[in-house]
């Protein structure tokens, strides 16, 4: 999705200063006292919160917020993007191969009541491990113009035919509401891909936000100096891992108001954004960002660069909006892989459940990438993404602050 | 009209507030005839003034007579002070209201002797008048008392206190009349306290205890008034084997088992005999008799011959103490002699078993039961000395938990749920905590810090867990288990009536309700009694909280309350529920209810609040408060319901408990050591019950 950039009541509502200000304080009212987030002083867990005005402050205070939702953005229509029709899978592509594993696949199941591993001798080399054992089968990327959610991130309107001579040139996209200039390259890589066609499984478990509610670490998020939620010309944002995943109520959804310890690792803890809010559209300047990731056969981490945000501060104490960022490329490859159980890699399981051929990604990721140029090779080595979030009041607790009686 | 008839013949405090002015105004008004009349010298008039003496000192007799009937229903009804001005009033009446009736006799005799000898009738008039303006003044002392049992603006002083000889002032050690001793199951609590106090944690008890209901606010006392159904008893042998089992099997049996028998597959009587006196006194709470620990041991001699097993012959003792009558109630008895005053003083296996539930809600430990077997408790000494001993281990804080978690109702969480659509944010873990946490600031507030008692409903300090964290939407910092932390000053929460649990517990699944909370403030924390709700009330409007129209509680009970049956109630109930308003049923805060703000200001009895921080300060500056937690403790304590006679006590453990600071120790050790708690009237069959 896409925040509109500009309500125009809400212009009317600026120019009234006087007004603005009382509904930064009921705003407040609502979500200040949950989302006034611990100090480092160590006082007490009570010595700040409830009751205590945030705005009467002269220090504006730190507000804590945990994703309720981190999902990509993948569009719910199917014009015809891809016109030489989706991906293909090992399963297609070396069909006998595959036959025979699938055959001996079935009776050692029935035999021995288990199953065989994806590196079996049957099959071709896991090219998921080693991209360079298979031959490029061919990557059908979503070539053509389409409405794709994201922001834009190097602010250009680019075509690749205009920007000749540039590596990293592409053609943008254009969002549902109609912003041209989209950034947003990980959706042409993965567009014509089965499993993220709309309702296809990676959709299915992005509706049902599996990536949170099963995660193993909390994605948080810090704004300090947001003394007015409407406006506010300065702002920081933080993003930071957790140490334990969302807490989940009666109704299965992420709580609010719950306390996380961030991850003893300060790999996940990335710089402070510099930010702003006009008319309650909260955006960032770029920074890198690392955050932990658990969720299924998944233990590793996401690697941004260059992500900022934009999203709308909510009355009811919620911000939801959008992250686009670049995906190291590197990382890309490896968090499509680097998938196990018990130690064995179930990255092939994981292209095959999607629909896409690791050989085949391997050689589109650097067609596709659009972002950090080598000053070397001038070869780009990120690709442009786009994630939408939901983040709730929660307070962040630092470890050193821990004091359990 | 013949309802007002049926209220006047009916209703004895009517009658008193009807009849109460006869003789005061109508002895006046009768003074000044007679005085006239003298004055003037007509017999006539004479005969009528003394004629207006007679009736109006006469009818003290009806105001007496229907005080007295009056008294039990309206002591109920009243608040602290209250009732100890009705003490007065009624100490006042029987000291000098017996001379007005005399008055009457007196103008009576004045009457007949004037008719028979005409020299006599102006000094008969004058005595009588004398004895009319003393029946006059007995009656002012006598009403002065009775108008401040109702208006407590005119009360400007404290009222005296009796004694139970009824001297006023007195220093005397009040005594009990003698109430019935009780006969009291165990709580499941005590019970599982038992079994871990005896044989250890480790041992797991699995199965279903039988209810145990509430009376006089109290479960203990409840307890006095329950038995075992035959399907109870039933669980409580399957607990007995079960633990018995345990007990007996590895890897426990090295740990508890005192000693080896000679050979496992046959009985032996020595061992089996140490087990009998390891286990028997600390499950029964008493020595045991060599006669009933021989038919122990030759029971067991008996079944380890036929299982060919000494273990077996021991889980068959072990599992007969725990379903002896003897552990499974506390059985009290008296000594049979009574004193001089005719009360009996407690055996000492009862005398060491109330104690020890008072203080520690669990048996009497190894000291007290060695105490008790040399004899020595009933040395007062010994006793008072034990009572220390006991107040000053860790173990009080279980005592004082267990009286707390009855006085304020909490194994209604063992019931509790929500509806989740409407408070997602509730699960067993939350009332789990919000439980315990109430519990720890009582303790911690009571017991480690010896506060006052008042205190606990304005006190800013909160324990906390990540758990309880999103309701109070604070953060915390402790990963795992408790931490210490206070809110806020000029925070939206201070004392435990802000607390999750009570918000959680007195509401309905899916929504506040400040008559529920207003009702356990009444009877619970005020000691006042609210009347049961009529069988035919229509809830409708009430339970439609997404009534448009009427948004916020304080307007549905508005609406609600509007009914001539509903009214009375709600008002002793409401107005201070709805300054609990800010917390919904999950106890999370909130400012508006339906869109709309909030309105939880209100009087406690005419002290007003702004809301539920300022509700808990006006409830720490009642008098009625720490009254009702005497009151509450003592019936706690003896497992029953301090009788009239026993309001002296209840006076002067008041007194005492104001001089302590309202500190919790200080009122158990007092209880304790009061003649109510030692001693018993007349059992049912001399010697004991």
């Amino acid at each position: 999705m896409t925040i509109p950039a500009e309500n125009p009541a809400e212009k009317t509502i600026r120019s009234a200063r006087a007004f603005a200000l009382a509904r930064a304080v009921l705003f407040a009212s609502v979500f200040g006292m949950g989302a006034v987030a611990c100090d480092d002083s160590g006082r007490g867990a009570a010595g700040r919160g409830a009751g205590s005005d945030p705005l009467a402050s002269a220090d504006p205070p730190v507000r804590g917020y945990v994703m309720a939702r981190w999902s990509d953005e993948i569009p719910h229509d199917d014009p015809g993007e891809c016109p030489e029709g989706l991906n293909v899978t090992e399963v297609e592509y070396f069909p006998e191969q595959w036959k025979k594993y699938m055959a001996e696949r079935q009776r050692v199941r029935e035999a021995e009541g288990r199953f065989i591993r994806w590196d079996h001798e049957l099959l071709p080399p896991d090219a998921c491990q080693d991209p360079l054992s298979q031959p490029d089968p061919g990557y059908l990327t979503l070539d053509g113009p389409a409405k794709v959610a994201g922001l834009d991130l190097d602010g250009v309107d680019s075509t690749k035919a205009s920007s000749e001579g540039n590596a990293c040139a592409h053609d943008d996209f254009t969002s549902p509401e109609g912003e041209a200039g989209v950034d947003n390259q990980a959706w042409r890589l993965m567009g014509c891909v089965r499993g993220y066609r709309p309702n296809d499984l990676m959709d299915r478990l992005h509706q049902s936000n599996t990536m949170i509610k099963e995660g193993g670490y909390a994605i948080l998020m810090e704004i300090s100096g947001m003394d007015d939620p409407l406006d506010d010309d300065a702002v920081e944002v933080q993003f930071l891992s957790a140490a334990a995943p969302v807490t989940l109520d009666a109704l299965g959804e992420p709580m609010e108001q719950v306390s996380f310890t961030v991850h003893p690792d300060a790999t996940y803890q990335s710089e402070r954004a510099r930010g702003r809010i006009e008319n309650g559209i909260l955006t960032t300047d770029p920074i890198d960002l690392r955050l932990k990731i658990k969720q299924q056969t998944q233990d590793n981490a996401v690697f941004y660069r260059d992500a900022r945000i934009r999203a709308k501060v909510l009355e009811d104490g919620r911000i939801e909006g959008l992250v686009g960022g670049y995906w190291d490329s590197e990382n890309f490859w490896s968090m499509m892989n680097d998938h196990t159980i018990g130690g064995t890699p179930q990255g092939r399981n994981a292209a095959f459940n999607r629909g896409f051929m690791c050989a085949g990604l391997y050689h589109a990721i650097p067609r596709v990438a659009d972002g950090h140029p080598d000053p070397e090779t001038g070869r780009c080595t990120s690709i442009s993404m786009a994630l939408h979030f939901e983040a709730k009041p929660a307070f962040v607790i630092r470890p050193r602050l821990a004091q359990a009686d | 009209m013949t309802e007002v008839v049926n209220e006047l013949v009916g209703n004895p405090a009517y009658r008193h507030i009807l009849l109460n002015h006869l003789p005061i105004t109508g002895l006046a008004v009768a003074a000044l005839v007679l005085a006239w009349s003298i004055f003037e010298g007509r017999w006539a008039s004479m005969v009528f003034g003394l004629a207006l003496c007679l009736l109006t000192s006469a009818s003290a007799v009806l105001v007496m007579q229907s005080g007295d009937a009056a008294y039990p229903q309206l002591f109920e009804r009243l608040d602290g002070h209250g009732q100890a001005w009705l003490d007065h009033h009624v100490f006042l009446a029987e000291r000098y209201g017996r001379l007005i009736p005399v008055n009457a006799l007196l103008a009576a005799g004045a009457i007949g002797a004037g008719a028979w000898r005409v020299a006599w009738r102006r000094r008969l008039a004058i005595a009588v008048l004398a004895a009319t303006i003393a029946s006059l003044l007995a009656a002012s002392i006598i009403a002065e008392a009775g108008g401040k049992v109702r208006h407590d603006e005119f009360r400007t002083s404290n009222p005296p206190t009796h004694d139970s000889q009824g001297r006023e002032g007195g220093d005397a050690r009040p005594a009990s009349a003698g109430p019935p001793l009780a006969m009291r199951r165990l709580t499941e609590a005590q019970y599982r306290r038992a079994i871990a106090d005896v044989f250890g944690p480790e041992i797991e008890i699995a199965g279903r205890f039988e209810p145990e209901g509430r009376r006089e606010g109290l479960v203990a006392v409840s307890s006095a008034f329950v038995t075992v159904t035959p399907s109870g008893f039933e669980q409580y042998e399957a607990m007995a084997r079960e633990v018995a089992r345990q007990v007996v099997a590895e890897p426990h049996r090295a740990r508890l088992i005192p000693c080896a028998p000679a050979d496992p597959a046959r009985a032996d009587a020595a061992c089996s005999e140490a087990i009998v006196r390891a286990f028997g006194p600390r499950i029964l709470r008493r020595p045991l008799e060599q006669e009933e620990i021989g038919r122990r041991v030759s029971a067991a001699g008996e079944a380890a011959t036929r299982a060919g097993d000494f273990f077996a012959g021991i889980e068959l003792i072990v599992t007969s103490l725990l379903v002896a009558p003897d552990f499974l109630f506390r059985i009290e008895s008296v000594l049979t002699d009574a004193g001089a005053d005719g009360l009996h003083s407690l055996s000492e296996a009862t005398l060491a078993s109330r104690l020890s539930f008072l203080l520690w809600n669990a048996g009497p430990d190894d000291p007290l039961l060695a105490a008790l077997a040399e004899g020595r408790l009933s040395d007062s000494e010994v006793y008072a000395r034990e009572v220390d001993r006991m107040l000053a281990s860790p173990r009080f804080e279980d005592g004082i938990r267990a009286f707390f978690e009855d006085l304020f109702q909490f194994e209604e969480f063992s019931d509790l749920g929500k509806d989740p659509v409407r408070y997602p944010m509730y699960s067993a873990k939350v009332a789990a905590d919000a439980r315990e946490q109430t519990l720890r600031v009582v303790v911690d507030h009571l017991v480690a810090h010896q506060g006052d008692y008042r205190e606990l409903f304005t006190t800013r300090r909160i324990f906390m867990t990540r758990t309880l964290g999103p309701v109070y939407a604070l953060p915390v910092q402790a990963e795992s288990g408790w931490e210490a932390a206070e809110f806020a000053p000029g925070d939206r929460r201070a004392g435990i009536l802000t607390h999750a649990s009570f918000n959680l517990l007195k509401a309905h699944p899916g929504r506040s309700s400040p008559t529920l909370r207003g009702l356990f403030l009444r009877e619970a924390l005020l000691c006042q009694s609210v009347p049961p709700a009529p069988a035919n009330v229509d809830f409708g409007l009430f339970n439609a909280d997404d009534n448009p129209q009427y948004k916020t509680a304080r307007d549905r009970l508005e609406v609600h309350s509007s009914s001539a049956s509903c009214r009375n109630c709600h008002a002793l109930t409401d107005p201070i529920g709805l300054g609990l308003e800010n917390f919904d049923g999950m106890g999370r805060h909130r400012s508006s209810e339906g869109g709309a703000t909030i309105d939880a200001s209100g009087d406690l009895d005419g002290a007003p609040f702004g809301d539920a921080v300022e509700l808990g300060q006006v409830l720490s500056e009642s008098p009625l408060v720490g009254r009702c937690l005497v009151e509450t403790a003592y019936r706690y304590a003896v497992g029953r319901a301090a009788t009239l006679e026993e309001r002296p006590l209840l006076r002067q453990l008041e007194r005492r408990f104001e001089q302590e600071g309202h500190a919790i120790a200080p009122l158990m050790r007092e209880i304790a050591l009061s003649e109510g708690f030692l001693t018993a009237g007349r059992p049912a069959e001399e010697g004991g019950s």
